[in-house]
């Protein structure tokens, strides 16, 4: 445990900036990780509202270049992206996001440009002493406003002083050198950790209460317009769909966020789409969260930052459903 | 007509299944929005929920061709009767607009009226409400005409917490409506044309280069979820030219011969033409509703855009959206003196 006085977080960021260094920033009305430097940094930060997996898995990636030539196509992978970076400020539920999104990459075979962004990366999360949103969930889906899944050290705001905890070794590594934390720090921390504990109110999610078959999907999906917003902002949705850009002469191969909200994301080549309708494709969304990935990985894909429910246009809120999922199981 | 005599006309409606299903606004978890609620004969009760308020902010229109465009499954019939929804002054100019474009005939809609005197944008008000109230729960919260309350207590004027579109707006009352919840209200007086135009001039009276600094910046922000496509009423097309993310059901050879004009790369290039091109098919069209800005999660100022072709529009040819349905739509019809002119663009 390491102490850190806010007039010197500064010296502490320009140091770590000789990496690419995010951190939250004001841009225009809203919050998101920019590099350091380039805008105005903003701490009192709510959380920014694309989360922090577009650092590692951005909104579009090249992964390979083709050309055609006489005596046949030519292909040049992407060069990785070795860069290092540090992440500071990410809240907990993002950094467990990207846990939820390592699982999916580091499947085998590994995916090689993530994993040259992941491994490349330090993440430095900063507790929630407040859950910043009325929509915020996270102690319903087991995690909390001071979690340290997915991060390489954790920052609690004291007031006029950072409590700095390492997690792993990369984060013991970048807080070396620093003062250590006098045990009142540390008591002060806990005491803001459990009081941000209580101000969450929890909900239970059943899974096995889940019915593929039950009304509530026709229901809800009624009133879903298939804007994709809750997934392209989920922490922990990673799922993608690979885009050829340029000519069949020459172009290149290009990743890029998709969502299971979209049609065209489960139409097959015959032309035969089995989630042809909303009600499929919501009832998809609440499954992969919640039963899919839970049998697959023993935890939800959900880190319960509530983005889906504050951003939803249409205000379909999974905490709402999942209430109404147990209660229908009973 | 009172809020309980349109319940109760609704309900029979329904009853009699003279109506297929109502849209209209109900209470949601957000405390910030009514949210959108279909009531069929299955789910009557919650027709004494029906919201009349500051909060209905949506665009009900859209789930007119949300249900046309649904699959069913092979065997089953469409139904084919009318649809009952809760339009605004600027939802019926949408479907004034559908209906010039033949995309839906009147007697398919059973329209309740909702005269309005603006609504809330629910991202002032949330932003309101998280920077003057320390709670964290918004149990407490109450928005209505006259601003934001919590526990009674005023903490935001209405007037703060206003979508910009109202304040600009210019047909409070549904211009097509079989029923009006409630009177008429007063349209705004005609100095609001200019305001409306307040921003965009100021605007354009920026240099070029000033004007590519500003949406290199807004556009730059774009993460082509195309929420704003999809949430806008008469972006109905089933497949979209500038994204194929809709792609239905079509045979492999139909799939392969599919062209898609702008990329779907995220880089300023791609989201720059996406959004032109978008302005350019809304051109004479958009109704202003504003829905593609109030969801856009990264609030890119949608409005401007559409607002700039709006304006031409109208300067030009004197036409304003949605507010006839027997008029012809502006950009598919040529005026007498427009086929002689020669510097016409065809």
């Amino acid at each position: 445990m390491f102490s850190v006085d806010k007039k010197k977080l500064d010296d502490l960021l320009r140091a770590w900036a000789k990496d690419e260094l995010y951190v939250p920033c004001k841009v225009g009305d809203i919050t998101s990780f920019e590099v350091y430097g380039t805008h105005e940094i903003d701490l009192d930060f709510k959380n920014s509202r694309v989360p922090i997996k577009r650092i590692m898995f951005p909104e579009s990636e090249t992964l390979y270049r083709y050309e055609s030539f006489p005596e046949g196509y030519k292909i040049e992978p992407e060069e990785l992206d070795n860069q290092k970076r540090i992440i500071f400020g990410a809240r907990p539920c993002d950094c467990a996001g990207i846990e939820r999104i390592d699982k999916k990459f580091y499947q085998d075979p590994a995916d090689p440009y993530y994993d040259a962004r992941r491994k490349n990366t330090i993440i430095v999360g900063l507790a929630c002493n407040k859950p910043p949103f009325f929509s915020c969930f996270c102690t319903s889906v087991g995690l909390s406003p001071h979690s340290t899944v997915g991060m390489d050290a954790l920052f609690t705001d004291l007031g006029d002083k950072y409590l700095a905890e390492s997690i792993t070794d990369k984060g013991k590594e970048i807080l070396k050198g620093l003062d250590e934390a006098p045990e009142d720090e540390i008591r002060k921390a806990k005491e803001l950790h459990e009081k941000a504990d209580r101000l969450l109110e929890r909900f239970e999610i059943d899974n096995s209460a889940m019915d593929f078959d039950a009304r509530i999907w026709e229901k809800e999906a009624q009133r879903c317009i298939g804007c994709g917003i809750c997934t392209f902002l989920c922490p922990s949705c990673s799922c993608f769909t690979i885009e050829n850009i340029g000519s069949t002469r020459k172009g290149k191969m290009v990743r890029i966020w998709e969502t299971c909200q979209f049609p065209a994301y489960s139409i097959e080549a015959s032309g035969h789409n089995p989630r042809p309708n909303r009600k499929e494709r919501v009832r998809q969304r609440f499954f992969d969260k919640y039963r899919y990935s839970f049998d697959k990985f023993g935890e939800f894909d959900c880190v319960g930052c509530g983005r889906c429910v504050d951003l939803c246009p249409v205000n379909i809120d999974v905490r709402e459903i999942m209430v109404s999922v147990k209660e229908a199981g009973r | 007509m009172s809020e309980e005599e349109m319940k109760t006309k609704i309900r029979d409606l329904l009853v009699e299944g003279k109506i297929k299903f109502f849209v209209g606004y109900e209470k949601g978890t957000n405390p910030f929005l009514a949210r959108p609620v279909m009531i069929s004969d299955e789910n009557l009760e919650k027709v004494d929920d029906l919201e009349f308020s500051v909060l209905c902010s949506n665009n009900l229109t859209l789930y007119i061709i949300e249900d046309r465009k649904k699959i069913l499954p092979r065997g089953v019939e469409r139904d084919e009767r009318p649809i009952g929804l809760v339009v605004k002054g600027c939802d019926s100019r949408a479907i004034n607009v559908l209906l010039q474009e033949n995309m839906i005939k009147r007697e398919d809609v059973f329209l309740v009226g909702l005269p309005c005197e603006g609504v809330v944008d629910p991202n002032k008000a949330r932003d309101v409400w998280y920077k003057r109230s320390d709670r964290l729960n918004p149990e407490d919260l109450e928005i209505n005409e006259k601003g934001m309350f919590v526990n009674g207590e005023k903490i935001a004027d209405f007037d703060e917490i206003e979508a910009d579109r109202c304040r600009v707006c210019l047909h409070r009352n549904p211009v097509a409506h079989d029923e009006l919840v409630w009177d008429e209200v007063e349209e705004p007086k005609l100095e609001t044309r200019e305001k409306r135009y307040e921003k965009i001039r100021e605007y354009e009276s920026l240099s070029p280069e000033k004007k590519w600094d500003f949406w290199k910046k807004e556009l730059s922000k774009c993460i082509r979820c195309y929420s704003c496509k999809n949430i806008c009423p008469l972006c109905y097309c089933e497949e979209c030219s500038l994204a194929k993310d809709q792609l239905q059901a079509v045979s492999p050879e139909e799939k392969s011969r599919r062209v898609l004009w702008v990329g779907r790369e995220v880089d300023l290039l791609d989201n720059l033409s996406y959004h032109l091109n978008r302005a350019m098919h809304l051109a004479g069209r958009c109704i202003d509703c504003g829905e593609c800005e109030r969801s856009c999660p990264v609030n890119i100022p949608l409005r401007l855009l559409y607002n700039e072709v709006e304006k031409n529009i109208y300067e030009t040819f004197q036409y304003e959206a949605g507010i006839n349905p027997d008029e012809e739509p502006v950009l598919t019809t040529f005026g007498s003196e427009e086929a002689r002119n020669e510097e016409c663009f065809l």
